[in-house]
């Protein structure tokens, strides 16, 4: 009885936690991401003509779990099949920050504009060790600023 | 070319459902598909009790549950009756062809002379069976029948969809599930559910008295306890078995049928029953 309560609980605190984070990091994204948006990004493997006289690295990472609403949630999937729309907007989210990272860190240092740029996805998880041990996943976005010669 | 900085679209990696509805949908869906699983595996019980192999049986019983503890002081007079009574068993299963079980056996208090056989070769004899019998071979008849009963799985089966249905609870969740089933079998047997049929109920007397034959050369006493049944029942004007022993061929069915055998083959010298069992 008290594992099914706190089962429950759980299940309510992920559920309550992790709408109102997602909910709040969405409207941040979308207004951050309207800022950046005059920044040029490219994946294009080859640097575009112009008159750039730097060119360095930038990269931007995010590292993100899952609330125990979600990962019950995922779980449920795994015996059905189908999409699983709790992880989506997790690493929509994810993926989207990573780049915007790496964008606000082009900005700041004087950048005109970035390419080639790659996202790369590692899973952290000790699922060696034990089944429910909390899973992570990194998000790296990286590439190549440029800054023009005026 | 001109690099023209445009709003990606919302909502094109992620799919537009409320969580919380998916989450009711499919949790609903689980429990659909358990009850379905569950109705299932008790509708098929009585196919795949056979199934469950004799060890996992043993495994999932291994535990002495309140109504067949047999004694824990060694000195005590139900421990040296109950090591007689094992001692009986080993000797029967010795005249047993083909697979052997091991039995434990407990001497419950309990004015209605009475054996049963639970599931895991726990075999229990109430203390005034004793008063009942005259003769080792009549106890050997006794002891004999509820094994025959356990060869023959019958009390695994009666226990039936229960059983099958705890056990698969007990795999999908990884957990031994001894406890569920422990406080099943109090409650089957304090409510006098574990009832074996008339088929049953022969085919424990012939196995029985194939192992009288085997030990002792002959089936005398076979019928000694249930003469003592029927006399008591002319004596109360009713059956005195309780649950477990009251049996659908009638006592005098099962002594004719027992004589017919006992006249056929000869009867000869009974065994005594020691004194420490005839007066515990």
């Amino acid at each position: 009885m008290v594992q099914i309560g706190i089962f429950i609980v759980l299940l309510l605190l992920g559920y309550g936690f992790g709408r109102w984070t997602e909910y709040r990091h969405y409207q941040q994204l979308l207004i951050r991401e309207r800022d950046s948006l005059p920044l040029p990004v490219t994946n294009l493997k080859t640097p575009p003509h112009g008159n750039f006289h730097k060119a360095y690295l930038v990269s931007g990472n995010v590292v993100v779990s899952v609330d125990y609403f979600k990962r019950i949630l995922a779980a449920l999937r795994n015996v059905f099949g189908g999409r699983v729309v709790s992880y989506e907007t997790l690493l929509d989210r994810a993926r989207r920050e990573a780049i915007l990272r790496m964008k606000e860190q082009a900005v700041q240092s004087g950048a005109d504009m970035i390419y080639n740029i790659r996202v790369e996805t590692a899973s952290i998880s000790k699922t060696s060790s034990r089944r429910d041990s909390v899973g992570a996943v990194e998000i790296l976005a990286y590439g190549t600023a440029l800054v023009e010669s005026k | 070319m001109k690099f023209v900085p445009k709003p990606v679209p919302e909502g094109i990696n992620t799919t537009k459902v409320s969580h919380l509805r998916e989450f009711i949908v499919l949790s609903f869906g689980l429990i659909l598909l358990l009850t379905i699983t569950v109705i299932l595996l008790s509708l098929l019980t009585d196919q795949l009790v056979r199934y469950i192999p004799v060890k996992t049986e043993y495994k999932l019983f291994s535990f002495t549950h309140a109504i067949a503890r047999p004694s824990q002081d060694p000195g005590s007079a139900q421990s040296r009756v109950e090591q007689y009574l094992s001692k009986l068993i080993d000797r029967l299963q010795k005249g047993r062809q083909g697979d052997k079980q091991p039995f434990t056996v407990a001497v419950m208090d309990d004015p209605m002379p009475n054996a049963f056989a639970l599931p895991g070769g726990h075999i229990v004899v109430t203390s005034s069976l004793f008063r009942h019998i005259q003769s080792e071979n009549g106890l050997a008849m006794v002891l004999g029948h509820e094994m025959g009963h356990q060869y023959a799985r019958h009390p695994l089966r009666s226990m039936g969809r229960g059983v099958v249905v705890l056990l698969a609870i007990a795999v999908f969740t990884g957990t031994d599930g001894s406890e569920m089933i422990k406080s099943m079998v109090d409650s089957t047997v304090e409510l006098g559910l574990l009832k074996f049929d008339r088929d049953q109920e022969r085919a424990a007397d012939d196995t029985a008295v194939s192992l009288l034959q085997r030990v002792y050369g002959h089936a005398g006493g076979a019928d000694e306890f249930f003469q003592s049944i029927q006399k008591l029942e002319v004596k109360t004007g009713k059956n005195p078995l309780p649950g477990f022993m009251k049996t659908h061929p009638t006592t005098q069915e099962r002594i004719n049928h027992l004589q017919a055998i006992v006249d056929r083959t000869g009867k000869a010298k009974l065994v005594e029953l020691p004194d420490f069992v005839k007066n515990y």
